[in-house]
């Protein structure tokens, strides 16, 4: 096979000046200029992680006042609205500000080392992708501090969020900053997908490609399909306090379920999208310390699409107490149920990679492999609420709650631990201390489950959610002390991680380029990795090009040091997405203000339009400046190969 | 740096048509998905208030369980179509790549192989998806009160 390309680029190995000259076309300009305009996947990646963990321990410090004030009955240290508005923005915290951007952080930063290739799909929207959900975040959290933070929980259910009950700007802030987000969501989604299809090493074909890859991917499409359903709801709910509709509006012939509909319509699958890539961390991680290949590589990949197909017919599972048919709710029961069986593939597959394994217990062997634990205990509670009858009684109780940690830290915190632990070397070029990182994890695993294992009973016992305190003598007060203990160690736990972090920085042993003796292309570049990622294009014959030689691969040997030297501009392969086989050599953007500059524009958009009676020109001014940044974006540039070069 | 065109053995010659591939992978899920939302607002109908006028959205109604029924058989049908394509991919692709099934999944050898394998396991996984939802129909009370 030969490339079918514009030009038939050059095989060979990279000499010193040929790094240089790549250096030279792909670094970032250094200072202030290079900060806002740098479309970098890694630098992007990283700067999503640290914005992220900066939401964690926002939303952390949320929770450890909640627990406070719940640590006893009758406490005072919260008033009703302080506590609707904390738990509130926790919620919208995590699940919003961290779980997702975490693992796009980490997917922008290995995705293009992991596949291959130099850069993601289209490296600028990666940059405007990141800058939105900064100043989403930023958005929704200037409301929280201006005592309007939304108050109805992350789902916001209506009729308490129409105006009629809900006056003021909190449900405003929460219902513009959810639809900015979602721009975000959405152009992050979309790169992700095409740089799947599209970007990937010479040879990777659909079924070589990393395991990691299809987390996201699976999550990407999905919040393509579902983020538009959850940016409909709050427009229309921005609508009806605003305007006039009746979208909601019962009186007026509008419909409370409707909200509802939609809004879970998202929610699950989006719950599926903050676990499914950590699921890939783990299936990626986990091998490399058992010293083995996945087991099951086919099972899992499918086992991964398969629940993210089936989460799509599951969301009435959160209405099962609404009165809908019983008939009706049955079948959402019954694909609630059965998609434990792919879910259970995946456990079964890690189970049998440490078992068949030779495990070597560092702490991101540990964060990986309790991931297992914590996964089974969460689904089990999840199978639970899956059936109709059980969901009556555990509805709105602290059993959901419960439920709801267990997934959320077991199948996201706890994997991005690991994750980070495993790739923090390659990113840093230095290793995390495993001293510190033993106690970090055992930490933070004791201080969680003596959180939220115990908070299964406290909601069988009948606590219900949402409850700014409760009286003494109901049975619930040991429970809530235990929780409240469980949450401060693991808060500790978590402080234990940012401090090995920091201290790592300045000070942990240098890494190498493989210091796990790991398998995947990202670990045969320097740590950290060069701006242009790989100076040679590797070649890929097998899903574990570094492990061929041990693993006795029969079928043609990967290469990582000779390649394709693609030096014109900024370079990298396009390849056809069943084969991997290259068809165009892209020219990638270079720096640019443009994602900024459009950032910007959007956020005076929406300030404009959350402040309309007063300051609507704003949202004028947002789109103009939008508009001339879109139109600088899409200007035609000659480096590109975008403008009509004049006949000779 | 030297002046070799790059070149390599991969992919293997492929004598099952894309579109056969997906069709075997696709349609399980497709004709589940279908089903779902079809079953639901059709059961969620035959519960409609009593106070409505139910007749004027929807006549015949009261056709509405034969009809999930029939639905359900379809869909599964489908599922298991689908699984029976992919068996048929999964034999062809062996021949020509000449893989085994360890060698698919464990060392990822020939694409079209992977893919119909998956096939194999949609077809099957949604079939009993689908099966679950038609049990409702013997077991499940139609409406609340």
């Amino acid at each position: 096979m030969t490339f079918q390309v514009e030009r038939v680029p050059h095989a060979g190995t990279a000499t010193p000046s040929f790094r240089q000259r790549l250096e030279h076309i792909w670094e970032t300009e250094p200072g202030v200029a290079g900060f806002f305009s740098t479309v970098d996947h890694k630098k992007i990646g990283i700067r999503y992680i640290i914005t992220a963990f900066i939401f964690l321990a926002a939303g952390g410090i949320e929770a450890l006042i909640l627990r406070l004030q719940l640590a006893r009955p009758n406490q005072n240290l919260l008033a009703p609205e302080q506590y609707d508005q904390l738990f509130s923005t926790h919620g919208m915290t995590m699940i919003f500000l961290y779980a997702l951007p975490v693992l796009s952080g980490f997917s922008n930063y290995l995705w293009p080392l992991i596949l291959g290739a130099r850069d993601m799909a289209f490296p600028r929207v990666n940059a405007l992708s990141y800058w939105l959900y900064v100043a989403s975040g930023i958005f929704m959290y200037v409301g929280f501090f201006m005592g309007a933070g939304p108050n109805d929980g992350w789902f916001n259910y209506v009729p308490y969020a129409n105006r009629t009950y809900n006056p003021g700007l909190s449900m405003d802030f929460y219902s513009l900053g959810m639809v900015f987000l979602g721009i975000s969501t959405t152009v992050g989604a979309a790169n992700f997908v095409v740089t799947f299809l599209r970007l990937r090493a010479p040879g990777m074909s659909i079924n070589r490609l990393p395991v990691m890859t299809w987390g996201t991917l699976t999550a990407s499409a999905a919040n393509l399909l579902v983020v538009p359903s959850v940016s409909l709801a709050f427009f229309m709910l921005w609508l009806d306090r605003n305007f006039g509709t009746h979208f909601f509006d019962v009186s007026k012939g509008g419909q409370p379920l409707l909200w509802q509909h939609l809004f879970w319509i998202f929610g699950h699958p989006w719950v599926y999208a903050l676990v499914l890539p950590a699921m890939g961390m783990v299936s990626e991680g986990l091998p490399v310390f058992c010293r083995r290949p996945l087991v099951g590589y086919s099972a899992v990949v499918l086992a991964t699409l398969a629940t993210m197909t089936l989460g799509f017919g599951v969301w009435v599972h959160h209405m099962f107490a609404t009165g809908l048919p019983n008939l009706a709710m049955s079948f959402f029961s019954g694909i609630s149920l059965i998609i434990t069986i792919p879910s259970a593939v995946t456990v079964f597959c890690w189970t049998a990679t440490i078992w068949t394994g030779r495990p070597v217990i560092t702490t991101a062997f540990l964060f990986f492999a309790s991931t297992i634990i914590l996964f089974v205990i969460g689904g089990v509670s999840g199978f639970m609420t899956g059936s109709v009858p059980a969901d009556w009684q555990l509805n709105d109780t602290y059993f959901v709650v419960a439920h709801i940690h267990y997934v959320l830290l077991g199948i996201n915190v706890f994997p991005v631990c690991g994750a980070l632990y495993y790739w923090f070397p390659k990113m840093t070029g230095r290793l995390l201390d495993e001293r510190l990182g033993q106690w970090n994890f055992w930490t933070m695993f004791v201080g969680f489950n003596l959180a939220f294992l115990p908070m299964h009973l406290t909601g069988l016992l009948g606590m219900p959610r949402r409850i700014y305190t409760y009286p003494a003598g109901v049975g619930w007060d040991t429970l809530n002390m235990i929780t409240t203990i469980g949450a401060f160690i693991l808060a500790v736990g978590v402080l234990l991680l940012f401090i090995n972090v920091v201290t790592s920085l300045i000070g942990g042993a240098l890494a190498g380029a493989n210091p796990w003796d790991a398998p995947t292309l990202e670990w045969s570049v320097p740590s950290p990795p060069p701006p242009y990622n790989f100076a040679v294009l590797p070649k890929v014959a097998s899903r574990y090009p570094l492990w061929e030689s041990r693993l006795q691969a029969s079928r043609g040997a990967s290469s990582v040091t000779e390649g394709a030297l693609l030096d014109h501009e900024r370079e990298t392969f396009g390849v056809t997405p069943l084969d991997g086989e290259p068809d165009i050599i892209l020219k990638m953007p270079f720096d640019s203000y443009a994602p900024f500059v459009l950032t910007v524009g959007t956020t005076a958009i929406f300030v404009g339009l959350l402040l309309h009676r007063h300051l609507w020109p704003l949202a004028i001014v947002g789109a103009v400046i939008a508009a001339a940044s879109l139109l600088a974006w899409l200007w035609p540039e000659r480096r590109l190969g975008q403008t009509v070069e004049a006949a000779p | 740096m030297s002046d070799t065109p790059i070149r390599t053995q991969h992919p293997p010659p492929q004598h099952v048509a894309v579109p056969l591939l997906f069709f075997g992978l696709l349609i399980g899920p497709a004709a589940w998905s279908l089903q779902l939302v079809t079953n639901y607002a059709l059961a969620a109908y035959r519960c409609y208030p009593d106070d409505m006028p139910r007749a004027t959205i929807l006549p015949n109604w009261h056709w509405s369980s034969p009809t999930i029924l029939a639905i359900n058989v379809i869909a599964a049908i489908l599922a298991l179509v689908g699984a029976a394509i992919s068996v048929q991919n999964w034999r062809a692709a062996r021949a020509e790549e000449g893989a085994s099934i360890s060698e698919t999944l464990g060392e990822g050898v020939g694409r079209t192989a992977f893919l119909a394998l998956w096939g194999i396991m949609t077809g099957l996984g949604f079939f009993a998806a689908i099966i679950f939802d038609t049990i409702a129909l013997s077991m499940v009370p139609q409406c609340s009160g």
